[in-house]
């Protein structure tokens, strides 16, 4: 809960409500600033509830939010189980959405399983004690390892719970997270994807928002509706402007405890390497799709699932150019070290490992350029090729001299059985153009003499050698399949195109790979080691690095500066409509177009129902689909997104501009009142029936 | 034009955004070829005048005819002045609103004039013939002045018009500008202030924007309604998005022809000190206001004017942060210079231009900071003691060797009466602080050894100077100021008010400093103007010249652009409005000093209204400060919109043009008509502008 002090002073500048960091978790919370800065205490009882009441939904977060199992989580995350039970026309309920009207109607997701956490269990100590004077690094970590599992399988036999070990502050603590898992659940409610999802691409990851992101289902246990022993209250009320708000969901990851110099590395290494390799696939799919409609109809989803990834990477690439973000990161990197200098036991561990991690770093350099060339990814035949050589070059060798992930024979033989499947039927004039813009850019990018390019083109040029790669015959298993059989010989034979570049190739890839795992290993030893000493020096004052595990965090309904102005703090259906209205439904690919169902409702709702809201609360993905509580511990909304300048939150938190965007609860209850006719749902969540 | 936009076009292309049109084009010179290549479209002689002769000059800004029987419309925010002009502290139409029901009731605007363009006239050749040669560069200015004039006269007399002087391309072309002049001009119709400027100033220079910003009013003569000869037919389905739209207005003044050297001094320098000067002044206000709620009430309106200047300077310094934007500067300059290089004529007048623009700016490193530091130190008390210490000084001097300001008598007497009108009741405590504050700037800046805060402070602290200052004078009493000015440079000699003492001790010093800047852009300007005169000998007329408050054609289609993350919306509508209302707490809230809150009668209006009719939009047009109120034309000449801003990204665009993001803000007619049918129960209006 340390605000930095760079971002501070612009923060006061700015006049904007305060903002809270931190990710906590439910053993850990903030009390005191939460009482200091909110007057605001919970109870152990409210930690309880809140926590009994919030479940786990794959890599998203949901709640129950009725006294019968009704669950609610984003239209987004549940969209999968959702396309799970939807058929062609009128049963697509992605498209039309979906609504059970009595409890017969809810429709079982096969194999869908969601998770409450029940009990968590502090196990360092004994975890630790699993390690013994004398062992080295590794066997520690296997020492550990066993330790943990041992554990696990102790505690899962006793209570009946699944436990999940929870590795917190980078191994500076170790957790039993035991969880109740529900395996029947049902499809109530979902709204058609044009208004979950409305704004389409352009929109995601922005604010101003007016999404109906969310799904209801139904968890039942012996074919009946499951009564849980905690399910949260319905706000009616709502919230407004500065009001303190909860959020309780799994963050996935963040990596903010990262070095300095590892983000440097990133912004000025990988991230634009990443960028540069989008960019140009980007356009090499834009020059496809150029060619007629259906071209671009074949391709359109993939273009814009690049820019999404693209405007993704560009807002981590943004925070990283923060100058005074970087800087407040390096001062506190700086305030560790000199902490850690002080004690001798500590600067032996770890006071060389910012400088070992600095120096793996720039011994990769180059690798970003390399990468984004010496790869099999110009053809989708070539990574099957280079797995087919490697099975038998690897299999042929004694196991501890094979390559990773060809070590162990179980390693070899799930390699062996992925070389011999069918490939999927792709699309082939896309393929071939993919191939031959690859290897133009190949062409361009290596000199003539950077052997693999010699390997790749064989002195032809880009046009020539994709004419020949094309008459490649390793789609068909049986070629692969002789291959195998006939081993290093067949192999050395082999004269198509596809496993000649292979052969030349595939020690290139390795060694290309052998660099980058040991860098991983060095950085990730010496992370770990300043993670240890990060934990010795400040403990718990300070919250871990999402992992997937259940965390609170909290902040008002904030407004923040964007585009010269303030933004909202809510929009409302006036505004979906509006923003509708001005691109009409053709734009981008018809983003912005709206349902019929919800053309029609525009005379019935109010339109001034608050939809969507901004708060400072600190959120990353994962969070999709968290209750959003008040101080009283009722939902209020549901988060489905942050916006635009939230993205640098991987890095660094920024409480000026960093918000979470959430579905106001009002309007859930309004769309299920007054457009899908649901009113005995809106009952059910009011606690009326 | 073209070889201004190509460095953009590579960005556009890759941003995948319609291409945008820059230029804000003299209607003598209208890029025919051009609209006709890019949007299949040639505007006739007929369009032209049609357009030209219904656009009204409005003071610093725009309007247009839009009824046979005189009717005009205009912005609010341009209007405003003249409606407070008539409003009283009972009948505050400014807030309230204001429609005529009958002609009777339209209200006369006291000394408001407005102007048609009627006739242009180029004179280049007979003021360029003036020059004899072998004449010296000031000489032969004057004798192009002295040509030019009486051109004007000329003009006038035979057209019984009001003429301007008007010269292009910095001196590369000369022009009489003949203007009708209308004085009998009415209010008919003005919404409320909080509709007209709803979002206040967080939402100034920004979009998605929901402002009504318009009003009506009708001109007349001989106490009739004047019948324009041209005037907008009013257009009923509005534009569309991708449609195309002109903009015909009166710039104000860009800096699109300075040097990249004169930019980069003011990216280094310039731009930063005033940035810093204003943050101070904020804080300094800021401090003030936490002292008590009634003291931040005094101060409040200040410390909203202080932050719009520094989100406006911010919007254009961003622009002299932009790399791209930057690069493609020097490359347009890189590329006139090895032109003018490369002939011996041009290398003769302007090769050293450069060079010796650089030079002066180099020189003014060193003293950049004084201008804005070495002078009243933002007292207004200290400001009245100097004024009156000038004004005895130059009455004392021949009119030939006054400065700028008090070089006629009617300048000095219009001195004379400013410093000493009755001003508002001084807030002696305001006035310490903000002197106080100011002083330790000019210490912090300046630096304590330089000879103003030598002579100021005389080893005092800023606070002890500022007390002793603020508290002993009685400048502040218009009884003493009179004294002073009528007893002149004795009585001022004599006076030990601390206030006339300090104004007497730094007077000479602040007198260097506008010595030093007045020499500085003379240079600037004599260079700039070679350059210029190269650049229109290259290119002629294929560019526009910068913006100077003349009549200009700008032209675009109505598009998006990318921020946010996102797309932003063409449109907005009033459903958009009452969205923005209830998104910041409505009335009840009232967030930001109301920013956002609605007139009573909007809020009664909502059920009313229809909600999806259009309100603003945002379209590719190059404009800047001085086009408010020009009015939107489609093709076929009919009024679509009104325009009423720009887009913050657009800020930068007085260095350069962006096409990628700069846009401008207008109000959709539909939303003024929908207002004026359902809001103010004006059908009159309605009929008058449908023509029905």
């Amino acid at each position: 809960m340390r605000l930095r002090p760079a971002l501070l002073a612009a923060f006061a500048l700015a006049l904007v409500a305060r903002a809270d960091e931190g990710m906590w978790t439910f053993d850990n919370l903030p009390l005191k600033t939460l009482k200091e800065k909110y007057g605001f205490q919970p109870s152990q009882d409210w930690l309880e509830h809140v926590r009994l009441s919030a479940l786990s939904f794959g890599g998203g977060s949901g709640s129950f939010v009725s006294r019968d199992g009704l669950a609610i989580t984003n239209h987004h995350v549940g969209r999968g189980w959702v396309q799970s039970v939807s058929g062609p026309g009128e049963k697509d309920f992605i498209k039309h959405g979906f609504l059970a009207r009595t409890r017969d109607q809810e429709l079982k997701i096969p194999g869908a399983t969601l998770r409450t956490l029940m009990a968590m269990e502090n196990v360092t100590e004994a975890v630790n004690a699993a390690v013994k004077p004398g062992m080295s690094a590794a066997q520690a970590t296997e020492a550990r390892q066993n330790a943990l599992k041992g554990l696990r399988e102790a505690r899962g036999k006793a209570t009946g719970l699944a436990y999940s070990p929870v590795t917190l502050y980078q191994g500076g603590e170790f957790w039993l997270y035991g969880y109740k898992v529900h395996r029947d659940i049902r499809l109530v409610m979902a709204p058609e994807t044009g208004i979950a999802a409305f704004g389409g691409d352009p929109d995601n990851f922005t604010y101003p928002r007016h999404d109906l992101d969310f799904t209801l289902f139904r968890v039942y246990e012996d074919g009946k509706p499951y009564q849980p022993a905690h399910h949260l209250t319905w706000g009616t009320e709502g919230v407004k402007l500065g009001d303190l708000t909860f959020v309780v969901g799994h963050p996935g990851s963040t990596q903010r405890l990262i070095t300095h110099a590892q983000m440097l590395h990133a912004r000025d290494t990988t991230l634009p390497a990443r960028l540069a390799s989008l960019e140009t696939m980007r356009q090499q799919m834009k020059a496809f799709a150029a060619q007629s409609d259906e071209h671009a109809r074949q391709v359109n989803t993939r273009i814009y699932g690049i820019e999404n990834s693209l405007k993704a990477l560009s807002g981590y690439l943004r925070g990283l150019k923060d100058v005074e973000a970087l800087k407040g990161i390096q001062q506190r990197e700086q305030e560790l070290q000199a902490k850690v200098a002080t004690d001798p036991k500590l600067q032996a561990e770890a006071g060389g490992s910012w400088k070992a991690i600095a120096q793996a770093l720039a011994q990769t350099r180059d690798l970003a350029f390399e990468t984004r060339y010496v790869s099999a990814r110009y053809s989708s035949l070539l990574p099957v090729a280079v797995n087919l050589v490697r099975v038998i070059e690897e299999g042929a060798k004694p196991e501890a001299q094979r390559l990773k992930g060809y070590r162990a024979e179980t390693e070899l033989k799930t390699m062996r059985e992925a070389a011999l499947r069918p490939l999927r039927a792709g699309n082939a004039e896309l393929d071939g153009f993919m191939l031959r813009k690859g290897l133009e850019e190949v062409e361009q990018a290596l000199p003539a003499a950077h052997p693999f390019r010699k390997a790749l083109l064989e002195g032809r040029s880009a046009g020539e050698a994709a004419k020949s790669l094309e008459t490649s015959k390793l789609a068909d298993p049986e070629v692969r399949r002789a291959l195998i059989e006939g081993g290093a010989k067949a192999l050395a034979a082999c004269e198509d195109p596809i496993v000649r570049v292979a052969r030349r190739i595939a020690p290139m890839l390795a060694a290309q790979a052998r660099r980058q795992e040991a860098a991983e290993a060095t950085v990730a030893e010496h992370g770990a080691r300043i993670a240890r000493a990060r934990f010795a020096v400040y403990g718990k004052s300070q919250y871990p690095d999402a992992t997937g595990s259940l965390r609170l965090t909290f902040g008002p309904v904030a407004t923040y500066p964007a585009n010269g102005t303030l933004q909202q703090p809510f929009t409302t259906f006036h505004g979906l409509y509006d923003r509708a209205l001005a691109w009409g439904p053709e734009a981008e690919r018809g983003a912005w177009s709206l349902p019929q169902r919800w053309v029609e409702a525009k005379e019935k709702v109010n339109l001034s129902t608050p939809f969507n809201f901004v708060h400072a609360v600190d959120i990353i993905g994962g969070n999709s689909g968290s209750p959003v509580l008040n101080a009283k511990g009722e939902f209020v909304g549901i988060i489905f997104d942050g916006n635009i300048e939230m993205l640098p939150g991987n890095f660094y938190y920024d409480g000026k501009v960093n918000r979470g965007v959430t579905l106001d609860a009002r309007a859930i209850r309004e769309a299920l009142e007054k457009v899908y006719d649901a009113g005995f749902l809106v009952d059910e969540l009011l606690g009326k029936r | 034009m073209r070889r201004f936009t190509l460095p953009f076009l590579a960005l556009l292309l890759s941003a995948g955004a319609l291409r945008a049109e820059e230029g804000m084009w003299t209607f003598d010179n209208v890029p025919r070829k051009l609209l006709k290549e890019r949007y299949g479209f040639e505007p006739t002689q007929a369009w032209l005048d049609h357009l030209r002769l219904s656009s009204l000059h409005w003071g610093g800004a725009s309007g247009s005819f839009v009824s046979p029987d005189g009717l005009v419309l205009t912005n609010h925010h341009v209007a405003r002045g003249s409606i407070g002009r008539i409003s009283t502290k009972e009948r505050d139409l400014v807030k309230t609103g204001y429609v005529a029901r009958t002609r009777d009731e339209e209200l006369k605007i006291p000394g408001l004039t407005v102007r048609t363009l009627v006739e242009m006239v180029n004179v280049t050749a007979q003021v360029n013939e003036a020059v004899k040669p072998g004449m010296k560069e000031a000489r032969a200015l004057e004798a192009r002045r002295k040509v030019h004039e009486a051109l004007k006269d000329e003009t006038a007399k035979r057209t019984g018009l009001q003429c301007d002087m008007v010269s292009f391309y910095e001196g590369g072309e000369s022009w009489i500008y003949a203007y009708k002049v209308h004085t009998d001009v009415r209010l008919v119709a003005a919404p409320e202030l909080q509709i007209g400027l709803f979002g206040g100033d967080p939402d100034n220079f920004t979009y998605p924007r929901h402002d009504l910003d318009f009003t009506l009013f009708r001109i007349y003569e001989d106490g009739k309604p004047y019948k324009p000869q041209h005037w907008l037919t009013w257009s009923k389905e509005g534009a569309k998005h991708g449609e195309l739209t002109f903009v015909s207005g009166h710039p104000g003044r860009t800096s699109r022809a300075w040097t990249y050297g004169r930019m980069t001094h003011e990216k280094l320098f310039a731009a930063p000190l005033s940035l810093r000067l204003l943050e101070k002044n904020r804080a300094a206000l800021e401090g003030f206001a936490a002292r008590s709620p009634e003291h931040r009430r005094q101060v409040t309106t200040r410390i909203l004017g202080v932050e719009n200047s520094l989100k406006a300077s911010r919007g254009y310094f961003n622009g002299l942060n932009d790399v791209e934007g930057m690069k493609s500067v020097k490359a347009k300059e890189d590329a006139l210079k090895s032109q003018v290089m490369g002939d011996l004529r041009l290398k003769a007048l302007a090769g050293g231009a450069w060079p010796r623009i650089e030079q002066a700016l180099q020189a003014r490193e060193a003293w950049y900071k004084e201008p804005a530091l070495v002078g009243a130190l933002n007292s207004q008390f200290l400001g009245s003691a100097l004024g009156l210490v000038r004004l005895a000084e130059a009455k004392a001097q021949p009119a030939s060797q006054r400065e700028a300001g008090f070089d006629t008598d009617a300048k000095l007497e219009a001195a004379a009466k400013r410093l000493t009108a009755e001003g508002p009741a001084p807030n002696l405590e305001l006035e310490e602080h903000l002197f106080r504050s100011t002083l330790e700037v000019a210490q912090a800046e300046l630096g304590a050894q330089h000879r103003f805060l030598q002579i100021v402070l005389k080893g005092r602290t800023p606070a002890e100077v500022a007390k002793a200052a603020v508290s002993g004078t009685r400048i502040h009493q218009t009884a003493f100021r009179k004294e002073l000015l009528e007893g002149g440079a004795k009585a001022l000699e004599a006076s030990t008010d601390p206030m006339v003492v300090l104004a007497r001790a730094i007077a000479p010093l602040a007198a260097d400093v506008r010595r030093k800047q007045e020499a500085f852009d003379t240079v600037l300007a004599e260079n700039s103007r070679r350059i210029a005169q190269a650049r229109f000998e290259l290119e002629g007329r294929n560019a526009y010249p910068d913006a100077n408050s003349t009549l200009r054609l700008g032209f675009g289609r109505i598009e998006t652009y990318p921020a946010s993350g996102t797309l932003v919306q063409p449109f907005t509508t009033f459903g958009g409005l009452y969205d923005r209302h209830d998104g910041w707490g409505g009335n009840a809230l009232a967030a930001h000093n109301g920013a956002w809150v609605l007139p009573e009668r909007w809020l009664e209006a909502r059920g009313k209204l229809n909600l999806s009719t259009p309100l603003n939009f945002v379209h590719s047009v190059d404009t800047i400060g001085g086009n408010s109120g020009s009015p939107i034309v489609n093709a076929k000449g009919d009024v679509v919109g009104l325009l009423f801003d720009g887009n913050y990204e657009g800020l930068p665009s007085r260095y350069f043009y962006d096409s990628r993001v700069n846009r401008s803000v207008s109000v959709d007619v539909r939303a003024i008509v929908e207002a004026l049918d359902k809001v103010y129960d004006a059908k009159h209006l309605v009929k008058e502008v449908l023509g029905q």
